[in-house]
């Protein structure tokens, strides 16, 4: 088992972080997308995604592996909107099923395991009865309630945690709070991890976000990609 | 892994073996395709200038003279800027209008844009090819098609009928309403958006005079460039409401 993980150990360095926090008016997704260019701003392999009509999905790792899953996932819930309705979508046990499914290829010793991260969200009228979900690629999956940050850097990913932990985002707008976590990111080596490295002594340039929101309280489809924030090169 | 299209003919299939069960699967095969203009419905689309109107009337009747409900719903938006408009067997117009709904979400969720109005319609066609030997047995579904610029009508053999005129109807009462139209459309072909309600309106009233199987009260949408707005609703969410977006 040592090996495997020795194996994937490098692999895990190109899973930058996605993070989601609950706040005033939705969910906020923001996630680090080295795929988007300045020269082509609107092709990009998209790391946010809608899942149904107040859940939505971030990923990480490698696209490869993490988009057939995420296609697989909306066939299985639209699937059941079909049979059930569009209210019996339970995200615990949809996010337990999909890593029961990483879990299994993660203990089968033939296969590489994937490389993917998860992270869902499901957004409600009450901000207390947001959940959150985070998968990580051996399968293990853990609940949280207003905010949660995946990625491949294990130990970046604790102290984004611990510094959005200090944060307040409930009492914010999503412009106010997506400030607030570029400031906690540049509290953090995430920036120069992913390769914005400083082109000048007095500006540091930011990585490309892609920026997604659940609005609260909107009926029917909450979901909303915002203009993503390319890369500010000066 | 599932596919668009196999999520698609997946749940088609499924219909279509729920119907085979039907004791009506096993009985005499009498069908001509000029049946198709014979159920009881008037659903009519009209140009006018910067959209279409899709209305339909709201009286579901059965084959002995029944009416069962005044206030159906039979017309559907089913994407943001598609609208389906449906005759004929009215459980399995409602799955297929589902189903559509359905896989056009499925759609823009994984690839991030909007299905193609051509696509919509080949996949809208290539589901009513599949129910053919269903409307050989009686149970026929003739939907009209439109987005803000056009209008097609598709027949239970999966034939694509564009609707160039500018207007297209189906159902019983389609041709007192349509021989409406024509005459009011023949000194002003591009009518503006007022205009083409009172026609609507008008061909409406003359179909539900006509014929026995078209009700007075109406569901008519706008589509435009905008998107897609109630112009008038007399029947309420109805009761074959189904949530399909």
């Amino acid at each position: 088992m040592n090996d495997r993980l020795d194996l994937i150990t490098k692999d895990k360095e190109s899973a930058l972080p996605v993070i989601a926090v609950s706040t005033k008016d939705g969910i906020l997704f923001v996630a680090i997308n080295s795929s988007i260019s300045l020269e082509d701003p609107d092709t990009y392999l998209h790391k946010l995604s809608e899942i149904h009509d107040n859940i939505g999905l971030g990923a990480c790792g490698n696209p490869s592996e993490y988009d057939p899953l995420r296609r697989q996932f909306i066939d299985v819930v639209d699937r059941l909107v079909y049979d059930l309705s569009k209210d019996d979508i339970v995200l615990k046990s949809l996010a337990n099923s999909l890593a029961g499914e990483l879990r299994d290829v993660y203990r089968n010793l033939r296969v590489i395991p994937y490389v993917v991260y998860f992270l869902l969200a499901e957004c409600q009228d009450d901000p207390k009865r947001d959940h959150f979900v985070r998968i990580s690629l051996d399968g293990k999956f853990k609940i949280f309630n207003s905010f949660t940050v995946i990625g491949g850097h294990d130990k970046e990913v604790g102290v984004l945690m611990d510094l959005l932990k200090l944060v307040n985002f409930l009492e914010m707008d999503w412009p106010t709070a997506l400030t607030a976590i570029k400031e906690v990111m540049k509290k953090t080596n995430i920036i120069r991890i992913a390769g914005a490295k400083k082109s000048d002594k007095t500006v540091e340039p930011f990585p490309s976000l892609e920026v997604a929101i659940l609005w609260r309280g909107k009926i029917g489809r909450k979901w909303q990609l915002l203009p993503h924030q390319i890369k500010e090169v000066k | 892994m599932l596919t668009r299209l196999e999520l698609t003919w997946r749940l088609m299939d499924e219909l279509i073996a729920q119907f085979l069960k039907l004791p009506s699967a096993t009985g005499q095969i009498d069908f001509k395709l000029e049946d198709c203009h014979l159920h009881g419905t008037t659903v009519l689309a009209l140009k006018y200038q910067g959209g279409v109107l899709l209305g339909g009337d709201g009286r579901a009747s059965g084959m002995d003279f029944r009416i069962f409900t005044d206030k159906t719903p039979k017309v559907y938006p089913v994407s943001k800027s598609t609208a389906y408009g449906l005759s004929g067997d009215a459980h399995l117009g409602i799955e297929v209008g589902k189903i559509l709904a359905l896989t056009l979400k499925n759609y823009e969720k994984k690839e991030f844009r909007a299905m193609s109005f051509v696509a919509q319609t080949k996949m809208l066609a290539k589901m009513i090819e599949r129910l053919l030997p269903m409307a050989m047995q009686g149970h026929i579904v003739m939907p009209i098609f439109v987005s803000c610029q056009e209008i097609y009508t598709i027949y239970p053999n999966g034939m694509v009928v564009k609707g160039d005129e500018g207007y297209s109807g189906i159902g019983s009462g389609s041709p007192h309403a349509i021989h409406r139209i024509k005459a009011r459309l023949a000194d002003n072909p591009n009518p503006d958006k007022t205009r083409a309600i009172e026609i609507m309106l008008e061909a409406f009233a003359e179909a539900h005079k006509s014929d026995a199987a078209t009700g007075s009260n109406l569901l008519i949408y706008s589509l435009e460039e905008s998107g897609i707005a109630i112009v008038r609703n007399d029947v309420g969410n109805g009761p074959f409401s189904m949530n399909l977006l």
